[in-house]
């Protein structure tokens, strides 16, 4: 039931995910937005793809995202549970607060 | 009271069912409107039409008529130059000399017309005969009526016209004097009329486009008519007229089209634009009608999904309080109260719950969660959470054992949920409690109605449930003060979008007032300050405070 699917998640505008590599050629997942039940499908897809590229390792750079759900932690848990390592780039205040709050903080590591 | 709202919900979607039913016999009125509307139009088009296209063939048959007339002239002034060539031959030749006879046969043979041409001396008021070519005349010599005509004749430079001569064999009899004084000559001939009804027009003459009738006289005498394409008079429809000079007497001619002078399309263009009209009309109408009806069907629709959607919010609400307990356990020495809002666009079930359990005398178990996502699925891992719980306490497992154990019941790479759980024990009698948190937002510590000191307790929150496998937990333990009350809550209360979490954190801790009155109180003020702005998200409360009446 927390699947909409595409439809539902593509009739959210503001939110976007984009593929960027870094300086040392690592492949960077950018998520821009508000990761909720509506936009976790997408991000779900989006994963998937970076890690058919880049096995066992995922970089995000949620600095554009400003608000973050249970739906959107359960995405990112679930990634993070299947890889070697996982990393959050830059991660607004929402987001860090959430994930620190929710004890989390060990399973998604931030990166500043 | 779900149950009767499910009844209404019920009630009120077969209502909706039932109107696009009847929408559907019944034309509706906008289409009826439009379909009308067109049909004046076209009405108003056609009569235009009509009135223009007769106004044009008057003008068409009046111009045809006089054109007719003109040419009826040219015949009548051929008639005239041999009746005077013939009166001017007797004249100078003083009677019926041989050239007259010549010319009056050659004149009687070519033209083929004239049946009988007499030559008479007119002098002192007398008339005598001087010669007959030809049958002789109708007109019956000697009577004072002829006698009269022929003198007429020598006082008029134009053809006299006796007149039509009835009989079995109809003439036209009309007579033209030579200029002179004394002695005048006067040619009087007669024309064989033809049976006049039903004359046959040659192909390509001015008549072939026109039904029409000559009269002899300026009036429509049916005694005078000399010829007519009818077989009965008077001529029916639009017709025209017009008079022609003959001699001393006159033709009238009138004319009726054959079809349409216009053209064959003009007489049917009313005709063509009526039912051209008609059909866009009842195009229009039809279009209007479907698109009136689709939309009528498209807004039944609408109305019944609202119904669907609220009578499933119904379902879900009824689901997730069938799974909450209703009433808390009664515990001597301490008061407990509960609040489960569901969030504002919750269609479906959320994973929010609670539960108060009680130990024994003295002790009580108490928890509050919080699935991730929503939906059934979410809603079924919070019930098995919530079952399993109680199966541990009962099981005398502490609050730390038991979040390791609900680990063990949820993986988030199976179910694609997890879950905040914040649960302990209270003992009354020690005003102790003691919590283990698996990732659930701090506990709010509500001072009494004189302190204003409200704080979060710090607890050392552990994963999630689902999270990890095997976590531990470490549990905390505090007294707390009789005026003062523990509040236990999900994140629906706090989380709004465009803010962090310690901003709804910090709304909640100044928000919270002292509660010198019952806790039910205390919970509607909490909800009606933080949940006014209405969360999206489910919202599960628990508070609880010790009495006075201690053991």
């Amino acid at each position: 039931m927390t699947e909409h699917g595409a439809p539902a998640a593509d009739a959210d505008q503001t939110f976007h995910v984009d593929e960027r590599r870094d300086g040392t050629g690592a492949v960077q997942l950018i998520v821009v937005g508000e990761i909720d039940i509506a936009t976790a499908a997408t991000l779900r897809r989006a994963l998937a793809e970076l890690l058919r590229k880049s096995p066992g390792r995922l970089i995000l750079d949620l600095g554009g995202v400003d608000f973050i759900d249970s739906s959107g932690l359960a995405v990112l848990l679930e990634a993070a549970s299947g890889v070697e390592h996982i990393e959050l780039v830059r991660p607004s205040l929402a987001v860090r607060r959430v994930i620190e709050l929710s004890g989390l903080a060990s399973v998604l590591p931030f990166r500043r | 009271m779900a149950g009767v709202v499910g009844m209404s919900g019920e009630r009120a979607s077969r209502a909706d069912a039932a109107a696009p039913v009847r929408a559907r016999r019944r034309p509706s009125l906008l289409g009826i409107a439009v379909t009308a509307t067109v049909l004046a139009v076209t009405a108003a088009l056609a009569v235009t039409a009509a009135v223009v296209n007769g106004h044009n063939e008057d003008r068409l048959l009046q111009l045809q008529t006089r054109q007719t007339g003109t040419l009826l002239q040219a015949f009548v002034q051929g008639l005239e130059t041999p009746l005077a060539s013939a009166a001017e031959i007797a004249s100078s030749g003083n009677g019926a000399s041989p050239s007259y006879r010549r010319y009056a046969t050659a004149f009687l043979h070519t033209q083929n017309r004239f049946v009988s041409v007499t030559l008479w001396r007119v002098q002192g008021g007398r008339t005598v005969l001087v010669s007959t070519v030809g049958s002789s005349p109708l007109a019956i010599a000697g009577t004072s009526h002829f006698s009269r005509f022929l003198i007429s004749a020598t006082t008029s430079a134009k053809v006299g016209v006796l007149g039509m001569l009835s009989g079995s064999d109809p003439r036209l009899g009309y007579a033209y004097a030579s200029i002179g004084s004394a002695v005048r000559y006067v040619v009087y001939a007669e024309d064989r009329l033809p049976p006049p009804y039903g004359t046959k027009t040659a192909k390509g003459s001015p008549f072939a486009d026109l039904r029409y009738a000559l009269f002899l006289g300026p009036s429509q005498d049916p005694h005078n008519l000399l010829a007519t394409s009818e077989k009965t008079l008077p001529l029916r429809g639009r017709t025209a007229h017009t008079v022609i000079a003959f001699g001393t007497a006159s033709l009238t001619l009138v004319a009726a089209p054959v079809g349409s002078l216009g053209g064959t399309l003009a007489g049917d263009r009313s005709w063509i634009i009526a039912l051209l009209g008609l059909l866009i009309a009842l195009a229009a109408g039809l279009a209007t009608d479907r698109l009136v009806k689709r939309r009528r069907a498209a807004e039944a629709l609408a109305t019944r999904i609202d119904t669907l959607l609220s009578e499933q919010r119904t379902i879900a609400e009824t689901l997730q309080r069938a799974l909450l307990p209703q009433r808390m356990p009664a515990i001597p020495g301490v008061e407990i109260g509960i609040r489960y809002l569901p969030g504002v666009n919750g269609i479906e079930i959320g994973g929010d719950w609670y539960d108060v359990i009680a130990v024994d005398d003295t002790r009580f178990f108490f928890a509050v969660g919080d699935v991730s996502g929503r939906g059934l699925e979410a809603g079924s891992v919070m019930a098995s959470l919530h079952y399993a719980i109680r199966a541990f306490v009962s099981e005398g497992h502490d609050a730390a054992t038991v979040l390791t154990r609900l680990g063990r019941i949820l993986s988030l790479t199976r179910d694609r949920h997890f879950a905040t759980v914040l649960c302990g024990y209270a003992d009354v009698a020690e005003r102790r409690v003691t919590i283990a948190n698996a990732g659930h937002l701090p506990p709010l510590v509500v001072a009494g109605p004189d302190d204003g000191s409200n704080r979060f307790v710090t607890t050392g929150t552990g994963p999630p449930i689902g999270v990890t496998c095997g976590a531990v937990y470490e549990p905390i333990s505090f007294t707390m003060d009789e005026r003062c009350v523990l509040l236990v809550y999900t994140d629906g209360l706090v989380e709004r979008r465009g803010e962090n979490l310690d901003e709804g954190l910090e709304r909640l801790r100044a928000s919270a007032s002292a509660p010198d009155t019952d806790l039910d109180a205390f919970l509607d003020d909490i909800v009606g300050r933080l949940g006014a702005d209405g969360s999206s998200d489910d919202t599960a409360l628990l508070a609880l405070r010790w009495t006075g009446a201690r053991k």
